[in-house]
């Protein structure tokens, strides 16, 4: 951007504030990948975890899916599991979407969730690696 | 707390020894100098055009780099065996754990934080 523009304006923070909730992503894949390589074999482990990273970029899709011409227990399914999946998907920075979503994108409660999200899935890898039989 | 962040630092060292590594960021930087090509044959919208491949490049390679390092991390320790001397010391199996996810998101952060250098260079 310095050697396009030749300088940084105050809206360029948006850049960054991109990046950390990419980094909360990763953290959060990678909270996933330990939990799957606890249990499955490596190669199993990398298909469950990028197939549920596809899935978890989708999510909004899933929680917004024509559900009056569903059948009411795939609409409570698809809800239900909308819910329990993490959402994966990143609102892309720029200088004129910066301004337009910047209050969505630095949304405390967002940042909260995939935290909350990654300990619990750390807990549960926990759980499962104490109780593995490595003999 | 000291044991986990002792096996964060080992496995944040053990992970920049790594080529792979290395290789990603390279290409991900490659791809944010490739923006700039692109972005000089997009008409008024440059700067977002950098901007945009610049974080698909550190999302993208990010994921490359927790995917597999994040799944090699447990895996490799038990197929080496060195697992088992590891956890014969006084060390509980959660804070093996949590000291090896700290180390890659340790390395993940450096990582991203050199592909935002490159993207707002």
């Amino acid at each position: 951007m310095i050697y396009v523009k030749h300088s940084l304006e105050g809206s360029d923070a948006a850049v960054l504030v991109a990046v950390y909730f990419i980094w909360l992503k990763l953290a959060l894949i990678v909270a996933l990948s330990l939990l799957f390589s606890c249990f499955t074999t490596p190669l199993l482990a990398i298909l469950f975890t990028v197939g549920l990273y596809i899935v978890g970029l989708y999510v909004q899709e899933l929680r917004n899916l024509p559900v009056e011409v569903m059948n009411p227990a795939m609409a409570a399914f698809t809800r239900w599991l909308s819910y329990l999946l993490p959402n994966l998907r990143i609102q892309r920075a720029g200088p004129g979407r910066a301004r337009a979503s910047g209050s969505r994108r630095t949304d405390p409660a967002k940042h909260a969730v995939r935290v909350i999200y990654c300990a619990i899935v750390l807990t549960a890898a926990a759980a499962v690696f104490s109780r593995k039989n490595l003999k | 707390m000291r044991r986990v962040g002792v096996v964060a630092l080992n496995t944040f060292r053990e992970a920049v020894r790594d080529r792979v590594l290395y290789n990603l960021v390279f290409f991900a930087l490659l791809m944010m100098a490739a923006a700039i090509a692109v972005g000089q044959i997009s008409i008024g919208i440059e700067q977002t055009v950098i901007v945009s491949l610049g974080l698909s490049a550190i999302s993208v390679m990010g994921l490359l780099i927790s995917v597999f390092i994040g799944v090699a991390l447990v895996s490799k320790e038990m197929d080496k065996r060195t697992l088992y001397a590891l956890l014969a010391k006084p060390v509980r199996r959660w804070e093996f754990l949590l000291g090896k996810f700290a180390g890659l998101v340790l390395t993940l952060a450096v990582n991203t934080a050199a592909m935002a250098l490159g993207c707002c260079w």
